[in-house]
This record gives C-alpha cells, structure tokens and sequence, in this order.
C-alpha cells in the first residue's frame, strides 16, 4: 500500500496510531548524519582482514605486517572506506580465544597501519572489552561487536568514549549457533531486538548518529532465515540508523549451489568459500539495491566493480 | 504467533494494541519513481509499502 493510504488508515484509528507511523515514516526518509565521518548517503566498503589461523576463508587470514600493509592499501585503493581487523575467528563452531591472545594478535597490525596513516578506517571486529579498550588507546575508529556489546561494562565503555560501534545481531555463540537456530519471524524478531537495543543504548547516552546495525547474515540463522532478511532489508531502515550487511564467502552462498546440483542431479562440487566469489556480489548487489550504506566483503575490488557497474545502469 | 502479510488490507489499524505493525519500503531507482519518497536522504526511493503484522499475544 502507498504511504499514504497507510497515513489515512491510521489517522482514522487514532492519533498513537497516527503518531507512530508518521515517526517510523520519518525514520525511513530522515538522512542518516555521518558514521565515524563516513557519508551515509551512499554505499561504502569495509574490507575483512582475520589475525587469526583459523577462519573460514583463508585469503582473509593474514600473518605478517608486510602482508597485512600491501592488503590493506590494495584494499583502500580498491575503494575501501573500513578496514575490519579481527583476532578472533566467529565461523560455526569457533572456540573462544583468550583475551590475551586476541590482544597479542590485532595491536601491532592496529598500531602499524594507525602509524601508516592509511586514508581508511580501522574497525575491531572483537567481542571483548579489554581488547576493545586496548585498541581504543591506539587509535582504533570504530568497534564490531558479534555479541551486540551485551553486557553492561561495555554499553557504559562506549557511552564514556563516544566511539562509533556496529551492533550484530547472533543468536547464541559461535561454538553453538548454528544447532538448530529459532525465530518466529527472523526479520521482524531480529527488528525488535536492534529496536530495544538501539533505545537501551541511547538511554545510556551513546549517540544514535554512533550506530550502525549489522542483522548478521549466518550468525545462529537457518538458510531459509538468511533469505528471508535479504527479502525484507528494507525493513531494517524503520530503525532510522545505517545497515551493515556481510555475506561475503558464506556457507549460504555454498547451500544455495548444493541444492541447486542436487536438484539437477549432480552430486560433486566445490562449494568451499574460495569458490563463493560470484554469490558473494549477488548479494552485495541485492543489499545495495536495498538501501544498505555499508558492504562488508574480503573482495573489496570485485565488490567496488559490481556497484560501479550498477551505479550506471541506474538501478 | 499469527505472521500475515497484506499489501493492500491491514489485518489490524497500524500500531496498533492488538498486532504488531512493521513496514518495509519497496525500492526502486529515482528514475522509476516520479514522486518518491528518498530512502535515509541516499540513492534509493519508494513509494509504496510492504506491511507486515503480527499479532501480538495479550
């Protein structure tokens, strides 16, 4: 139904009914100020790098500051606005690293590009406060929590530093997420989780201009609950603060191709995460045909490639 | 819990006490919308609106 026909049925209900769509109207059209100074208007990329030995796609993986510097300047000339470090790996059935380790693995490679003075962001893909705070001092842009920054310490850390943070959305942990994940409805339940999340947030002081949401697409989430958030992204602008989207190289992309040869018969192929390249821009193009500002992606030059191409086909 | 869609009759008034009322905007490029609403001040518009409700359970 057009929005205004929404308008007239809800102010003949009564003026809540009024009110409230009129806000969430609002919250769709208002312009998002700038994130971390990055323009909401238009899509940006963040680009992956794992410290880590054991994440689920290996080229993301780096292990020396050589590498880690050629990567991240391929990455930023390729049109990378974000650059995510992480120390620790969050595929399906990860353990939990000691929160030494992750700090011994993500503060030289921070500190050496924060000293490169690379003309990007620097994001910490972590789930733990000391590590948060640690590279807080050194510099870091801006915070990525998988665990949506769930206990207290971390909510009052984040209204004290006034440090933009990208809130996702998982159910469970890692080590269990993917056993047998539930929801009523995952667009709309994981709506109203970021819904009173973003309000617990805000009454704790952080800035809303401060939050990006991330649904996160395979954390603790069937197939058929990945597809239906892609169908309804569009839902996730009511929050009124910018979207994250990460599909990139995700075991969604492989069960897709698996159903699709076994439905055709054939039982043998490489559906591994480095053969995932092409799913992986099906969805970046979808999220960005859906309003969403940032792409999280390890191919941040093919990613840069599709939507330039998009841009001027004028979709 | 009751999950319907309408896009054209609401199952309920919206927001209102008895359901849960989201709406989705459907997207389209500024060229294919005249007189569009602009999506978060970026490059995508809509005019129309997928609703959803949920009841709720009182």
């Amino acid at each position: 139904m057009s929005t205004q026909e929404l308008l007239k049925v809800a102010k003949k209900h009564s003026n809540t009914s009024l009110t409230e769509t009129e806000f969430q109207i609002s919250n769709l059209v208002n312009k998002r100020p700038t994130f971390a100074k990055l323009d909401m208007s238009k899509p940006n990329i963040m680009g992956v790098i794992n410290i880590t030995p054991d994440s689920f796609y290996k080229n993301s993986q780096i292990h020396n500051l050589k590498k880690l510097k050629k990567y991240s300047y391929e990455m930023i000339n390729n049109g990378a606005s974000i650059i995510d470090i992480g120390g620790e790996s969050s595929r399906p059935g990860a353990e939990k690293i000691s929160r030494l380790e992750e700090i011994n693995r993500v503060i030289e490679p921070i500190r050496y590009l924060k000293n490169c003075k690379v003309k990007s962001l620097i994001s910490l893909d972590s789930r733990n406060l000391s590590t948060m705070k640690t590279c807080y001092k050194i510099g870091v842009d801006i915070l990525n929590d998988i665990s949506a920054f769930k206990e207290r310490s971390k909510i009052e850390f984040i209204s004290k530093t006034n440090i933009p943070i990208i809130i996702m959305h998982m159910q469970n942990e890692p080590t269990n997420m993917q056993i047998n994940p539930k929801y009523s409805f995952a667009p709309t339940d994981i709506y109203n989780f970021f819904s009173k999340k973003i309000t617990d947030f805000i009454e704790a002081g952080v800035k809303k201009s401060n939050i990006v949401i991330d649904p996160g697409i395979g954390f603790g989430k069937t197939l058929s609950d990945n597809l239906n958030i892609f169908k309804y992204l569009p839902l996730f602008h009511g929050l009124g603060v910018p979207i994250l989207i990460g599909a990139s190289r995700k075991s969604l992309i492989g069960e897709l191709t698996i159903n699709d040869y076994k439905f055709r018969g054939k039982n043998k192929i490489d559906i591994s995460p480095s053969k995932r390249l092409s799913g992986s821009l099906a969805f970046a193009i979808h999220a960005n045909m859906c309003g969403v500002q940032i792409l999280r992606t390890h191919d941040v030059f093919e990613t840069n490639q599709a939507l330039i191409c998009q841009k001027y086909l004028h979709l | 819990m009751a999950f319907v869609e309408k896009t054209r009759y609401l199952l309920a008034p919206p927001y209102c006490r008895s359901a849960e009322t989201f709406i989705s905007p459907i997207l389209s490029s500024p060229s294919e919308i005249l007189d569009g609403l602009r999506l978060a001040g970026g490059w995508r518009f809509f005019k129309n609106l997928r609703v959803l409700q949920k009841k709720k359970i009182i």
